[in-house]
């Protein structure tokens, strides 16, 4: 057990215990704070499926960027795609099993108040290879080779039976400056015909962004935003693009100065890479 | 009869909707929903952004409709707060696949040092959730409503400072003392081998 799942496990702490501290009126007159500087590194991601209307969200180009949004407390943007559903038997590894044998469990023990969501797995790996290998697929390579990553983590969304919805793969890299993440998303046809995939960035309190179009060497359309925080300093820049039915991701965030050029030439060099394989 | 604070007229309130909800009145949903989705989006703001809190906070309302009957909660904020929080942290496992929230992070390291050192603990779950409330139980109130506002609830070090009328200095020491004091008396309990 450590922190994180200490801090899972007392959700289901003593009512009262709960009811005490939150009867405390005074705790809402301070929660407009300002965020700290670590907010840009708190940016959340999300990824939701809908179907039919949001489909026009997302262009014949691939991303479509739209909803940008500065506040007070938080900013945001949406990034939208069409996607390719990948059929099912394309999915060769172990992952097939795997969820056929645990999702459905989680379905059948799931409690309101302490269990993780159902339908949701996740398991790190080393490297892109071992990663790739347990999906057991064919048209997925590393999308980033010229650095080493700490870890490649992926997330599978699976229906109650454990079939295989959508899957992300994460790689997490850190150099001297940043802070960088490569994620490729797949959609299996459990998915359905006509589904737009969504994509949900945000950042604690206010910010700046600057939406950029690049074109790779390839010929691959990317779309790119330079996020700046208005006043904590804070700096990323995330690039996207949509090849052979899968939607890129690359995300790189500054660790020290907003440095928008040299970031932004690192984001195309890791693109033009990414997009190539 | 209410208290001097209202206190009884808050129970009689929460007392109505939820018979409301055991009667399926969608009433209940919305008298629910006026009285406490402020205070439900701040449990959820504490762990995700404001658009997916928001969203959190319905989804919790609607677990509250789906889940009263059969459950009948004697502290209705606590058990949809409960809910709100457990959806929140199950979003953030789910949407944050590249990054993990700064204070989220923040708040599991500390609770690192209420775990004794030594091998796994033979029975997470619902003992540590007695161990941990018949502790809380044992603390003066400022201490206990420190380490809940705290680690329940998602506050930062300086709203409990203001809140609590005092430097965040001392809200650190009294959390770190507290913490300790935690792990000695789970250590003492022997709930880790």
């Amino acid at each position: 057990m450590n922190g994180a799942d200490f801090l899972n496990a007392i959700n289901g702490l003593d009512a009262s215990i709960i009811e005490e501290a939150g009867q405390e009126e005074t705790v809402r007159r301070v929660r407009r704070r300002r965020r700290t500087k670590t907010a840009l590194a708190a940016a959340l991601l999300c990824v939701c499926l809908t179907a039919g209307g949001g489909a026009a969200a997302a262009s014949v180009l691939g991303i479509e960027l739209f909803n940008f949004s500065s506040g007070e407390s938080s900013s945001s943007y949406d990034a939208a795609f069409q996607i390719e559903p990948k059929p099912l038997s394309a999915f060769k590894g172990p992952i097939v099993e795997t969820l056929r044998e645990i999702v459905p469990e989680q379905f059948a023990e799931y409690e309101l108040w302490n269990s993780r969501m159902p339908g949701v797995w996740s398991r790190n790996f080393w490297d892109w290879e071992s990663a790739v290998e347990f999906l057991g697929v064919d048209f997925l390579r590393a999308p980033v080779t010229s650095l080493e990553p700490d870890g490649v983590e992926l997330y599978a969304h699976a229906a109650e039976d454990g079939t295989l919805v959508s899957a992300s793969l994460t790689g997490n890299y850190r150099t001297d400056d940043y802070n960088i993440f490569a994620a490729v998303y797949i959609y299996t046809e459990a998915c359905g015909e006509g589904t737009t995939a969504q994509v949900f960035s945000a950042t604690d309190g206010g910010a700046e962004y600057a939406p950029e179009e690049y074109v790779t060497s390839g010929g691959i359309y990317c779309r790119i935003v330079h996020t700046s925080e208005t006043e904590n300093n804070g700096a990323m820049s995330e690039g996207y693009f949509v090849k052979d039915g899968l939607m890129y991701r690359i995300t790189l965030i500054e660790r020290s100065q907003d440095e928008r050029e040299r970031r932004a030439e690192l984001l195309k060099q890791l693109l033009e890479e990414a997009a190539g394989r | 009869m209410p208290d001097k604070n209202g206190k009884g007229r808050e129970s009689e309130q929460d007392a109505q909707i939820i018979e409301l909800l055991w009667a399926r009145e969608e009433r209940g949903i919305a008298m629910l929903s006026e009285r406490y989705e402020r205070r439900l989006f701040w449990v959820a703001r504490s762990i995700l952004a404001e658009e997916e809190a928001a969203e959190c906070v319905n989804d919790t309302l609607l677990a509250v409709w789906n889940s009263i009957p059969p459950n009948r909660p004697q502290y209705l904020f606590a058990y949809a707060a409960a809910i709100c929080r457990n959806n929140a942290y199950n979003r953030l496992r789910w949407e944050n696949a590249q990054k993990r929230k700064a204070e989220v992070v923040s708040l599991s390291n500390e609770l690192e040092e209420c775990i004794p050192a030594g091998r796994e603990m033979q029975q997470p779950g619902r003992e540590l959730e007695r161990l941990l409330a018949d502790f809380l139980r044992g603390l003066p109130k400022e201490k206990r409503l420190l380490f809940v506002r705290r680690y329940w609830y998602g506050d930062t070090i300086e709203m409990l400072a203001e809140h609590f009328g005092c430097s965040a200095g001392r809200v650190k020491s009294i959390l770190f003392r507290v913490r300790r004091q935690c792990r000695a008396y789970l250590k003492k309990e022997g709930i880790w081998v």
